[in-house]
């Protein structure tokens, strides 16, 4: 059984290494010319690095770690990352982590289970003995703190953390996470639900970076016997009566395969790389809905120096800039409308270079900025004076807490949501494949009938990435369980 | 309500003042207070009908057939210009959504007509197709021309020749001097042709089709009279016979094709289309109902209204309330949905929706009928659809001579 | 034998407050049997179910105006229209443009496909398709108001099977619809429209049904629910989901206050409670500002739960958590309400002149972007500077309420947030500036509104928090949201009308199943309290 593997990130290296330790016979194809998707490590100025467009490591996998055995592959972890908080006119703070009421200490570990589980199977027809397990597990959680989950998991996150935060910029900086690749602001119901699903989602963070992960998956799926092919994208799955026969390259190159297991999204995968005459009505109408409106832009900065905020004694390697609860709110009304930034940019920072001073020639510095709140699509598009713009917004918020930073840039690499959509192929500039929201998760990411991994209507296409299950920004899992799942099928 | 272009010609007509809606417009049941006149004019003249209600679609592109061969059950690739097919449209789960006729007007070039609007369905299945769909329905006026003097009366005034269109055929030509399409088409089961032209040339086509009509005893018909020769022909109407799938609330009220004894309807083997693979599972599993053809026992009908002193009562027209069907046990196997006394074959006649193994010819069934209030039981049997099938339906004149093909 | 309400004598209920709740709850208990007594602080019963001539000659329906899911159970087991009870269908929806003749849905389809085709014939086609489904939801979801909430922590048999009957309801919708259940219940409702629809126009008066009394934004996710709610009228008997009952919605208390008489309760207006009197955990009765104390073997609250705990029991009486629950409580008002009187009907510029589209209620909701905004400003402490509107003009439905020829004119206004910047206590000095906004705003639509307006009443948040008890001026006792509803409303534990005080029960639009004119707490509160031997 030959078996294609479409996409060159996380998800697709540890599908490719799975499916290949199962002796599969294994090729995988990534449209860059450098393995790792968006994960790849790349120089964007002349002598400097980032460890991937990516924004971190810090969810990867225990799942894909331990299945891969990755610390074999020269993985390493640190143990935990210092997160500087700064906002204008105060003095920064290392955050600490969330004083979260004793609830979430008990109810993590039952969110994690669910997170390295096939997604529960709700269509027509299934089975309902593989719900029983999580359906005690939740009810063994207890009246009080069952109850006390359906309580929190609708609430916005702004209402939860002030629950149990008093400063309203820690409060602030504990929020963005859970507000990274969902379409809402602070208030917007449900995202109390994903800042404990970001939670139980975090692990130890991965030295390197998720550059770090995606040498590490190479070497496995390597080691295990994949052929990987990079600057090989493909622009079709092929069907024969329904079912897939193989893959067409962007070379016209034509390679058959029993099975096609895609990391490059659902939405992508199956909107774009089928033929649209021979996508089944069903499966169309359920993905054609899956919303991924990217709401975040990267930035990425040559530094001639260290950016040391006003007030920290040295370099720190990250850096959350905010504002109180109601400025991320802003923030995201610009979003919401469709505008450039107009108010304070709220910015998630890490500066690579203080671990690794090699990205970056003797003494200068990177600077790998996350916007979390920048419109996929912006009045009037976004055009050269409008990433300026967003540049500039970047600039001026690092300058608030640290000034003189400006003058540090030697050099820079501004990528919107429709530049992520244009550079890497991704629906809507959604770094993840699909927005995160309660209706996306679980057995309906990225559809109902879907989340198994499996497209029923299609037969040998395989679904797998941070688009589907377990979602979230968890490198590995989404590709762990889809090769899973079809070694199982 | 809104009215057609013929309005003012039907309007002036209409001594009944009973009209209903259909799709928006409001169209004449029958002119007279009593269809019977129009009925015999479809059967043994000519009767002349305003259809523009239907709706109709304009499919154009390079990729039209393909589009429309994924959207009906029939392969819509393989007809050629100029001819017109009967088809169903599913949805996914193989359930039927329509019925209608696909004409190709020209390589890239169709006209789809339909009971129900589906323009949000076609537009929602066009990705992946180069094709542009419009909806004609308010531009476009028609009107149906039915009964054996049919050809007589539209020969004299149309520019070519009548002799030689042949069946489910469509030519664009010119009817007193105005361009029309006409096409060898109907609801009646008789020979009779459809005839569609602009709005603004309505009145002048209605005038030429009535003019033409006089010396051949043309009436203007209405619905109702259509209800009653539409069942003896044996053609479903949707919302009565079947239901189409998004009008209803449970999977028991919808139908596929086979149920709806329009499997015949179905190309099954050929490129994916919207509900092949729901029903290719249908019939590897064996399709539960069928739609048959039922014959009621005329003497046995007699004999129950002489059992409460009454000659035999039936409504002048055609029914369309369902009404159950039990087997000889009495156990009840399906539905008549819609009924009808054919006058011209003094026959009691219904449509109805069984369980299989019911569906066999000749299956002896028992329809309810209510008498007096009293709900009472008749024998019906299954009977072959069409109940009313003459030859000049399909005959050609000059059939042998080869029509022209485009 | 001494009077009623004495230590010795004690009723068998006193319920607080004379909202329709109230009023419902105390006439299946007098129904039972019972002795009951309703108290009201106010001079009319109705809570904010009232009518008034606020000026002379022009009846207003105060505070809620129009109703849709009142209970028809209640209405027959009460016999509310022999009691004066008569809704009429508000006949169509209308939402006016400055552009164009505007969009107005009708009770006939094919007219409304009419209107729809102007913006869309593609959402003109699925209208009805979507109509359709929603029906079928809603007959998955309207059990649900029906009956207690489900328990889904507890082990009992009566509560499993509850729960296996819902799980089995689930199951029967089919996978696709129980998908769509769930996501109707998390999406905003701007999202579950957009996988329908693509006219903002049509998009946008649809999405306000989702945000009404809320304080979230047609974009925030959770509030596509109430879509729902529209549905659930339709199935009940009668093509449309809201009525309007003649006299204002003070009839409909009314009627039910009436039938309460009859069955035996006794209701006393202008007799302010000052604290539910509590002994040993239990409540045995009420203090009233008057300085009486009046017995009871049971203490019902009709008012908001947070009043209800914190202000009439106090917090000494309660267990922490339970404190720290009802102070979390959302509430968090966000809408107005201003009454207008006119000499005659004001003339909206799309569509000119008296007609039936004036006979239903009219939404000033021009597009999705315009009801974000009016959030946007209410979400920093403002009130909308361009508000939505839903309007009523209830003298078209019953001339009684005006002198001929002259009309009332009844406006809901979203967004009005309770805390604005100032302070809540500062609304008083805005509400002149609030009020000028509504009128500027419907300016747009009818220039010549302002010159036949005879005279206003402006209620802000504060004022039905003042005036009416409703906390924070919320309208339905609590945020309609995932976190408040069902077993969670008002607080997990204390969804089955019993309290944490032994003896009082809460029979308010602060428990299951929420707010509106349903008259369904009232009705299942009473239940419960017969089927326990409460009373």
């Amino acid at each position: 059984m030959s078996v294609v593997v479409i996409g060159g990130g996380p998800d697709g290296l540890a599908a490719a290494a799975v499916l290949a330790s199962a002796g599969k016979q294994v090729t995988l194809l990534a449209p860059e010319d450098t393995l790792g998707h968006t994960s790849a490590g790349l120089e964007f100025h002349p002598g400097f690095r980032h460890t991937g467009v990516f924004p971190d490591a810090d969810n990867l996998s225990t799942l894909a770690a331990s299945a891969l055995r990755l610390d074999t592959h020269g993985l390493t972890r640190v143990s935990v990352h210092d997160v500087t908080v700064c906002t204008p006119g105060r003095d920064p703070l290392t955050l600490g982590p969330p004083r979260t009421p004793a609830l979430v200490g008990r109810v993590l570990p039952f969110l994690g289970k669910q997170l390295v589980a096939p997604a529960p199977d709700l269509t027509d027809g299934a089975s309902l003995v593989p719900l029983i397990g999580p359906a005690l597990g939740f009810r063994r959680l207890g009246a009080a703190d069952m109850m006390e989950l359906l309580r929190v998991a609708p609430l916005s996150v702004d209402d939860w953390v002030a629950e149990w935060e008093d400063d309203p910029i820690v409060a602030s900086a504990h929020m963005l996470p859970a507000l990274r690749g969902a379409w809402m602001g602070p208030r917007g119901p449900t995202s109390a639900g994903l800042l404990l699903l970001d939670l139980a989602r975090r692990g130890a963070p991965v030295r390197g970076g998720p550059a770090a992960v995606v040498a590490a998956l190479e070497a496995a799926a390597t080691s295990a016997g994949a052929t990987l092919r990079a600057g090989a994208g493909v622009s079709q799955v092929t069907l024969d009566g329904g079912r897939v026969t193989g893959v067409i390259l962007e070379s016209g190159e034509t390679l058959a395969a029993t099975a096609v297991l895609s990391t490059v999204g659902p939405r992508r995968t199956l909107m774009d790389l089928v033929s649209a005459r021979e996508l089944p009505p069903r499966t169309e109408g359920r993905i054609r809905t899956v919303r991924c409106r990217g709401s975040m832009a990267k930035v990425h900065l040559a530094l001639a120096g260290p950016l040391i905020p006003t007030g920290c004694s040295a370099a720190p390697e990250r850096v959350r800039i905010v504002g109180p609860p109601t400025a991320l709110e802003r923030a995201w009304d610009d979003v919401k409308h469709g505008r450039l930034p107009q108010s304070f940019m709220p910015l998630d920072i890490a500066q690579p270079t203080v671990a690794d001073p090699a990205l970056a020639p003797d003494g200068q510095h990177v600077l790998a900025v996350t916007v979390p709140f920048a419109a996929q699509d912006i009045d009037g598009g976004w055009t050269e004076d409008a990433r300026k713009t967003l540049l500039d917004g970047v600039l001026s918020s690092l300058e608030s807490v640290a000034p003189g930073a400006r003058d540090l840039v030697v050099g820079h690499e501004v990528l919107t949501p429709s530049d992520l959509e244009r550079t890497f192929g991704l629906d809507g500039g959604h770094l993840i494949h699909g927005e995160l929201g309660l209706d996306q998760l679980g057995p309906l990411r990225p559809a109902h009938g879907l989340a198994r991994h499996r497209v029923d209507e299609v037969p040998g296409l395989w679904l797998g990435g941070m688009g589907c299950h377990p979602g979230g920004w968890t490198g590995g899992a989404g590709g762990v369980l889809a090769a899973r799942a079809l070694l199982a099928g | 309500m809104r009215t057609t272009p013929f309005h003012p010609r039907t309007s002036a007509l209409c001594t009944s003042f009973a009209w209903k809606e259909w799709a928006g417009y409001a169209a004449v049941c029958n002119f007279d207070r009593h269809s019977e006149r129009e009925y015999f004019a479809f059967r043994g003249t000519a009767g002349l009908i305003d259809i523009t209600p239907l709706h109709k679609y304009e499919v154009t592109g390079p990729d039209a057939a393909a589009f429309l061969a994924r959207v009906w059950t029939r392969d819509i690739t393989k007809i050629g210009v100029g001819r017109v097919v009967y088809s169903s449209m599913c949805d996914a789960d193989g359930w039927m959504l329509d019925d209608g006729t696909i004409t190709r007007l020209g390589p890239d070039h169709f006209r789809v007509t339909t009971s129900e609007p589906w323009l949000s369905w076609f537009e929602r299945h066009r990705r992946g197709y180069d094709v542009e769909i419009r909806d004609s329905q308010r531009e476009l006026a028609a009107l149906a021309l039915q009964g054996p003097r049919a050809r007589a009366v539209l020969k004299p005034i149309v520019s070519f020749d009548m002799d030689r269109m042949r069946f489910f055929r469509c030519r664009r030509t010119q009817l007193a001097g105005i361009d029309v399409w006409v096409s060898r088409t109907g609801y009646t089961g008789d020979l009779g042709y459809e005839i569609w032209c602009a709005n603004d040339a309505a009145p002048a086509v209605w005038d030429a089709l009535l003019g033409s009509g006089q010396p051949h005893g043309i009436e203007p018909c209405g619905l109702d009279a259509l209800d009653v020769v539409r069942i003896e022909a044996g053609f479903v109407l949707q919302g009565c016979d079947y239901v189409s799938a998004v009008s209803c609330i449970t999977d028991f009220s919808k139908s596929t094709p086979d149920d709806a004894g329009l499997g015949w309807t179905v190309d099954l083997d050929r490129a994916p289309f919207i509900g092949q693979q729901a029903i290719r599972a249908e019939r590897a599993r064996g399709p539960t109902w069928d739609l048959v053809g039922l014959e009621l026992s005329w003497p046995e009908l007699e004999a129950l209204y002489a059992s409460y002193k009454l000659p035999p009562h039936l409504a002048p027209c055609a029914s369309r309330a369902a009404v159950p069907v039990y087997d000889d046990t009495g156990k009840q196997v399906g539905q008549m949905t819609s009924s009808t006394w054919s006058p011209v074959q003094k026959r009691y006649l219904g449509l109805a929706q069984v369980r299989r193994p019911h569906h066999v010819r000749g299956t002896k069934l028992q329809v309810e009928h209510t008498v007096e209030y009293e709900r009472r039981k008749v024998r019906a049997t299954v009977v072959d659809t069409p109940f009313y099938d003459p030859p000049r339906k399909r005959l050609t004149p000059t059939a042998g001579k080869a029509e022209a093909s485009s | 034998m001494s009077a009623l309400g004495t230590r010795s004598n004690p009723y068998d209920a006193i319920v607080v407050g004379g909202g329709h709740n109230g009023l419902t709850c105390a006439a299946y208990l007098a129904r039972a049997g019972k002795k009951v007594l309703v108290l009201e602080r106010r001079h009319v019963l109705g809570g904010a179910a009232v009518s008034e001539e606020i000026i002379p000659g022009y009846t207003f329906t105060v505070c809620s105006y129009v109703v849709s899911l009142l209970r028809p159970h209640v209405i027959r087991d009460l016999d509310l229209s022999r009691h004066g009870l008569e809704i009429v269908p508000l006949e169509c929806s209308f939402t006016p443009h400055h552009e164009g003749p505007g969009l107005c849905r009708w009770p006939d389809p094919a007219k409304t496909r009419d209107e729809i085709a102007r913006f869309s014939r593609h959402d003109a086609d699925l209208y009805p398709q979507f109509g359709k489904i929603m029906g079928k939801l809603a007959r998955f979801a309207k059990p649900i108001i029906d009956e207690p909430a489900p328990d889904p922590s507890s082990f009992r048999p009566s509560d499993l099977k509850q729960l296996l009957g819902l799980g089995k309801a689930f199951r029967d919708l089919g996978d696709d619809l129980a998908a769509l259940q769930f996501k109707l219940t998390t999406m905003s409702a701007v999202d579950f429209l957009d996988e329908w629809f693509e006219s903002e126009q049509l998009k946008a008066p649809m999405a306000c049904s989702g945000i009404i009394g809320t304080m979230l934004g047609v974009h925030s996710p959770g509030t596509a629910y109430v879509l729902l709610h529209h549905y659930m009228g339709e199935i009940d008997g009668s093509s449309r989901a809201w009525g309007f009952a003649k006299g204002g919605t003070g009839a409909i208390s009314n009627a039910i206050a009436s039938a309460a008489t009859e069955l035996g309760a006794e209701l006393r207006v202008s007799s302010p409670v000052s604290s539910i009197i509590v002994e040993k955990g239990s409540a045995v009765g009420v203090a009233m500002e008057s300085g009486d104390d009046l017995y009871a073997r049971t203490v019902v609250s009709g008012c908001e739960p947070r009043l209800t705990f914190l202000g009439l029991v106090g917090e000494q009486n309660l267990p922490d958590d339970f404190v720290t629950a009802m102070k979390r409580y959302k509430l968090r008002g966000s809408s107005g309400k201003v009454n207008i009187a006119l000499d005659a009907l004001p003339s909206f510029s799309c569509r000119p002149g008296d007609g039936p589209h004036l006979r239903g209620d009219v939404a000033i909701a021009p597009d999705i972007d315009y009801l974000e905004r009016a959030y946007d400003d209410a979400k920093y402490g403002d009130f909308s500077h361009r508000p939505y509107i839903n309007l009523v003009f209830p003298t078209l439905l019953d001339r009684n309420m005006a002198p001929p020829g002259h009309h009332v004119m009844s406006c809901f206004v979203q967004y009005a947030p309770y805390a604005i910047k100032e302070g809540p206590e500062h609304w008083p000095e805005r509400r002149d500036a609030f009020g000028e906004t509504v009128i500027d705003t419907l300016e747009e639509y009818c220039p010549d509104i302002r010159k036949h307006i005879v005279g206003k009443q402006v209620l802000t948040p504060w004022d039905l928090e003042q005036e009416f008890g409703l906390t924070e001026g919320n309208i339905f006792h609590g945020e309609l949201t995932l976190d408040q509803l069902l077993f969670q409303r008002p607080t997990a534990g204390w969804a089955r009308y019993e309290t944490p005080v032994d003896r009082l029960w809460l029979c308010s639009s602060g428990v299951h199943p929420g707010g509106g004119i349903m008259s369904a707490p009232g009705y299942l509160a009473a239940q419960r309290m017969l089927e326990k031997g409460a009373v």
